[in-house]
């Protein structure tokens, strides 16, 4: 386990100094999370002080549902993606082979490598709560434990859809179609902009299979509508079957990807 | 391949010199065949491999160039479970044997080509692999960088830290400098291996003797080409002296007896010069006689 640690550790620093030695784009990234509030705080004002009978279950308020929507949406991109885009410049720079030398797992090593942009996000995530509850959002019902462990759940989701996505990145190269088709599902029947129960019935049912759905329905009732998991247990248990789900085909995939690339002799190139 | 020898790995472009590291190294799969490094086989125990080995290659992507060369080194010792009092330690060591010890600080991006492969050999010594796997560590370096690397390798790494290294090259005068026995491989097959000498033995290369003599002795290249251990004599006349251009059996152990036939036929020898084929003659020699298709497949095993 102090193995485990020292690795994670040494990744989190390594992807921290060269985050930090590209100043003007840290700046920058730094900033768009507080544009990102700006933005979802003046759409809800545009929208008035109307609330929808729809928002009810969340607090009432569009602005605190955006807000959760937005940031967990971020949080599933950097999962998804995160992975692969480490891979594919593992692949280019020729540091993965060096890596896979090392004798880690293949999970510590890409989770590792995701660390730094979680802290990040998650840096992001605070800020946004702490400008949210500025500008009006209401958490003081929170159901902050039950909260806390779906957002943990819906990252694990999140990363095991990334080892999926990591595995096709190790195969073809270019091209994620894993990430495309899972962010574009996610943004249309997840229900980030809005409640999942505008969508045709046939769609929802479509939507149940995305961790994001369950994710942002459990961390929005938790949070802004102050449940608990006398009513949220169902929504707990599909994201926790659903991430051991993808997980266990994640940590498959990715290990069988590494296997025919040892055999193809791919993995030193792009 | 013995224990603290330098072993190179010769062929021409394409010839499998990286595609066979890549297997001892264990991050390629081979299609058939054995290959062992310390006594573990790399498709069955390549975790055991991974923990004796160290690679170099001079491919100067592979570190992360915003990371200063400390930087990198100290990720890279992380990964290998090295402690972080320990790698210090070792990487303050490995950077005084690979002599870039007051660029250590800077960015990598900064670095010259010649120092950037010193601190890929620095990475491949860190974790004090029992074998050591160079692929092309000179490629791309001007003559006296390309020198310092070999002096570092044969030196510093094998001689004086007894590790065993294999150094993939389609230098001749490099494996010839500094390797104590080669292979030479074409399509991903081994065509000879041993010293330069056995190789030159197996060859059936022989040894070149230039002999200038004066006078008019009684004795024909015929006769000269007659005594044992003489393949070949060639006269040519060079002004008022004679050159005899001969070839002599491995090792020109014949010399001694051509001088004396010679001398005692009233020649005057005025010099003579004698050298064994090169490499490079070896080299292509072997690329012309190797059969392909009945060589042996490459079942190295290295040192335990």
């Amino acid at each position: 386990m102090r193995e485990v640690l020292r690795v994670a550790g040494a990744l989190f620093v390594r992807d921290m100094r060269t985050a930090v030695s590209y100043r003007t784009g840290f700046v920058l990234s730094s900033l768009g999370a507080v544009v990102n509030i700006a933005a979802v705080f003046f759409l809800s004002e545009a929208l008035g002080g109307s609330t929808a009978p729809l928002l009810d279950p969340y607090g009432g308020s569009y602005f605190g549902f955006v807000i959760v929507g937005v940031a967990l949406t971020n949080f599933m991109g950097l999962g998804i993606s995160g992975l692969g885009g480490r891979i594919r410049e593992g692949l280019m720079t020729g540091t993965l082979e060096y890596m896979l030398l090392s004798p880690n797992r293949l999970a510590v090593l890409l989770l590792g490598s995701t660390l730094w942009s979680h802290a990040f996000a998650l840096v992001t995530i605070v800020l946004y709560g702490v400008i949210g509850t500025f500008l009006g959002m209401d958490l003081e019902m929170a159901t902050a434990p039950l909260a806390l462990v779906s957002f943990v759940l819906a990252v694990i989701s999140f990363n095991a859809l990334g080892l999926l996505a990591a595995s096709i990145v190790i195969l073809i190269k270019q091209g994620d179609p894993v990430t495309w088709l899972v962010t574009t599902a996610s943004v249309l029947l997840a229900g980030v902009f809005y409640p999942t129960a505008v969508l045709p019935e046939w769609l929802r049912g479509l939507g149940q299979l995305l961790p994001l759905t369950h994710a942002l329905e459990l961390v929005r009732r938790a949070l802004l509508g102050g449940e608990g998991l006398g009513s949220l247990w169902p929504s707990l248990l599909a994201l926790t079957g659903l991430t051991a789900v993808f997980l266990a085909l994640g940590l498959w995939a990715c290990g069988a990807a590494i296997r025919v690339a040892q055999r193809d002799g791919s993995l030193s190139y792009y | 391949m013995e224990q603290g020898q330098l072993f190179g790995l010769l062929g021409e472009n394409g010839a499998g010199k990286t595609t066979a590291i890549r297997m001892f190294v264990t991050t390629l799969l081979p299609t058939s065949g054995v290959a062992r490094v310390g006594g573990y086989d790399v498709v069955n125990e390549p975790q055991r491999v991974r923990e004796i080995i160290g690679l170099v290659s001079s491919e100067e992507r592979s570190f992360y160039w915003r990371l200063t060369g400390r930087q990198n080194l100290d990720f890279f010792a992380a990964l290998h479970h090295l402690s972080p009092r320990a790698a210090r330690h070792r990487i303050d060591e490995l950077l005084e044997v690979v002599d870039v010890r007051d660029e250590a600080d800077q960015p990598f991006h900064s670095y010259s080509t010649g120092t950037r492969h010193k601190f890929s050999i620095a990475r491949g010594l860190l974790t004090d692999p029992q074998v050591l796997f160079l692929d092309e560590p000179t490629r791309s370096l001007d003559p006296i960088a390309a020198s310092e690397v070999r002096h570092l390798i044969s030196e510093r790494i094998v001689r004086q830290m007894g590790r065993s290294a294999l150094l993939a090259t389609h230098s001749l005068a490099e494996a010839e400098a500094i390797c104590d026995r080669v292979a030479i491989i074409r399509a991903g097959r081994l065509v000879a291996t041993g010293t330069v000498a056995d190789l030159r033995a197996q060859m059936g290369l022989t040894t070149l003797c230039e002999i200038r003599i004066r006078g008019e002795p009684e004795v024909t290249p015929d006769e000269l080409a007659r005594l044992p251990g003489v393949q070949a004599v060639a006269p040519l006349v060079d002004g008022k002296a004679t050159r005899l251009e001969l070839r002599l059996e491995q090792g020109g152990s014949a010399l001694d007896g051509v001088l004396r036939y010679l001398l005692a036929g009233g020649a005057v020898v005025e010099s003579c010069q004698t050298r064994e084929p090169t490499l490079e003659e070896i080299y292509r020699r072997a690329l012309e006689t190797g059969p392909e298709s009945e060589a042996p497949q490459l079942t190295p095993e290295f040192p335990a």
